[in-house]
């Protein structure tokens, strides 16, 4: 730590967060001390019903949305945590990865305020915020192991502090989150077919269709969902019964709850090695972290592997600007801010050096996407 | 009234700060991306030049387009940003209103805007007052339009489409401004009721729903 962050690390500071990476749009107040994280306000205004007809997340209309709700949510926000722009210690954006159309307009914003009001810019990787998301209101220390698993992401990451990541394992084609919602759309249910697969498995039988599970036993801590994504196509399309329907929802969670702890305690195996019961902790996040059997079978591998689990509250896992807040908050006591002409970044991995040494896809001209 | 102006609209950023009709700074640069990264530095400047603080300002006024569906995004957030963090009043200017109001307003004078896909953007002013809504029209029924409200006198084509309706006026004057002077946007905005920003993108997003039907009703 430089002898400016110490001198930082037992201030209380007070930060604005603003989140318009995806489908919602997103303001929130946090507060920081030596005591921890308080949420002071968090506003979600999501986009779902506008994109529901499509299927999935329309980017230019998820654009139009942003830039028509951002000032009323940061003004929501700002009035749930009762304060004024001068109560505030800096200003926090999601500044990628995701659709760049709407990380505009959420960076846009917080640029201005920061400096209208003389403050200081945090640009935050969004999936840092996800990594910090289970510090918020809770004190859960680094070092831990992250799974961060949405419906863009499905990666393992050593996390040692803010900006300090170091990949282990990622997906090598779609997100699990990508995997419930596209399996769900082949069953019809309506979108984001993450929740909606889930209840219609409540009660299913898991194992009357088998269903492929990629990568178990491999040594690499990576994670794929397009062989799982076919076959339960294949099988989705031959359903006649609800009774069928909620067996094959059943089968679906299950596989993506298998892989993910698999792959998991693979993770574990790597990273406890040299670890004392005390540093063995791990956390999980991101829309799929939502997911009740997700949780309890990765609660289930923490114990058989002696790992504390952790998983921020289910308001805090899919998109929020809390989390926003806290990365911007962290960074700012450690003296990490950026400058105002900061760009916004589609593609902006979490762990840049492994991306670049050892990318799971051939990197596109606009390089590793995470 | 001290108005701060920001266009980001088209293929330049603009910034002005103006006084009762007095430019006390401005500063535009052509580009065609990058207006994100530019637009805070460039406004952080202009009210250095001007040596005045954020707080002395009483208006925010704001391209809302047509334009770069990108670029004007990023102005209305930061226009909007501004506003909420100043406790200030934010104002759209429509860009084709912004590029009439660059010009003299003697006689026709139409704002042209290069919509691509076959279309431009244009509305229509006599003697500086509105004739005609922002529209996206093709360029024969530009013409035709332009041609009924023409009442004799002196034409004016601007904008950074003005060239494609050239020749419908034997004796119009051309002017192929990229972009509007950013001190008439504020002074449009000077006069302008408040009103809240809403973009004005003349063009639905391309979505199509499942089966590949048109959806009804996106908001333009």
């Amino acid at each position: 730590m430089s002898p400016s962050a110490a001198a930082h690390s037992t201030a209380t500071v007070t930060v604005l967060g603003i989140e318009t990476s995806c489908d919602e749009t997103a303001a929130s107040v946090v507060r920081l001390g030596p005591e921890g994280s308080v949420v002071l306000s968090s506003i979600i205004d999501s986009q779902i019903a506008k994109h529901a007809p499509f299927g999935g997340v329309v980017p230019e209309i998820a654009a139009r949305a942003h830039v028509e709700a951002i000032d009323h949510v940061i003004r929501a926000a700002m009035d749930e945590a009762g304060l004024g722009y001068e109560d505030l210690d800096g200003v926090a954006a999601t500044a990628g990865p995701g659709l760049v159309g709407g990380v505009m307009v959420g960076l846009s914003a917080g640029k201005a305020i920061a400096l209208a009001r003389g403050l200081p810019l945090m640009a935050v990787n969004h999936l840092e915020g996800h990594a910090v998301s289970a510090r918020l209101e809770a004190d859960v220390a680094y070092p831990f192991l992250l799974l961060l698993t949405s419906g863009g992401h499905c990666q393992l990451l050593d996390v040692a502090g803010i900006g300090r990541c170091q990949r282990l394992g990622t997906t090598i084609d779609d997100a699990a989150g990508e995997a419930f919602d596209k399996i769900a759309k082949t069953m019809g249910l309506p979108y984001p077919g993450g929740p909606a697969l889930e209840r219609l498995a409540e009660g299913g039988d898991p194992t009357r269709y088998p269903l492929p599970i990629a990568l178990l036993g491999r040594q690499d801590c990576d994670f794929s969902f397009s062989g799982l994504k076919t076959a339960a196509a294949r099988i989705a399309v031959t359903l006649t019964t609800e009774d069928e329907r909620r067996d094959l929802a059943a089968a679906v969670q299950g596989a993506i709850a298998r892989q993910l702890t698999e792959r998991t305690e693979r993770a574990m195996a790597l990273h406890g090695q040299d670890r004392g019961p005390k540093d063995r902790r791990f956390v999980v996040a991101g829309g799929v972290a939502a997911n009740g059997t997700v949780r309890a079978a990765l609660l289930a591998a923490c114990e058989k592997q002696g790992y504390s689990f952790a998983a921020p509250p289910l308001r805090y896992c899919t998109d929020n600007a809390a989390m926003i807040a806290l990365a911007g908050a962290e960074r700012l006591v450690l003296g990490l801010t950026d400058p105002l002409d900061v760009a916004a970044r589609p593609r902006w991995p979490l762990d840049e050096a492994m991306a670049a040494s050892n990318p799971i896809h051939k990197p596109s001209r606009k390089g590793a996407k995470a | 009234m001290i108005l701060l102006a920001l266009d980001t609209a088209l293929n330049a950023c603009s910034v002005a700060l103006v006084e009762d009709g007095r430019v006390l700074a401005s500063q535009s640069e052509p580009m065609v991306r990058g207006h994100q990264e530019r637009l805070a530095l460039m406004v952080q400047e202009v009210m250095a030049k001007a040596d005045l603080p954020f707080c002395a300002l009483d208006r925010i006024a704001v391209t809302v387009g047509p334009g770069s569906f990108t670029g004007l995004r990023v102005g209305m957030a930061f226009a909007k940003g501004l506003a909420l963090a100043l406790d200030r009043p934010c104002i759209g200017i429509g860009s084709l209103q912004a590029l009439g109001a660059s010009v003299s307003p003697e006689g026709l004078v139409a704002a042209v805007i290069d919509g691509r896909r076959g279309q431009l953007y244009v509305q229509a002013f006599i003697d500086g007052h509105p004739v005609m809504a922002p529209d996206a029209l093709s360029a024969e029924v530009a013409a035709a339009r332009l041609g009924e409200l023409w009442q004799g006198g002196p034409v004016t084509l601007v904008g950074p489409g003005a060239s494609a309706l050239a020749g419908i006026f034997a004796q119009a004057v051309v002017i192929e401004l990229a972009a509007a002077d950013p001190a008439a946007i504020a002074q449009q905005a000077s006069i302008a009721p408040i009103v809240p920003p809403k973009p004005l993108y003349l063009r639905a997003p391309d979505a199509k729903l499942p089966g590949g039907i048109t959806p009804p009703d996106l908001d333009l």
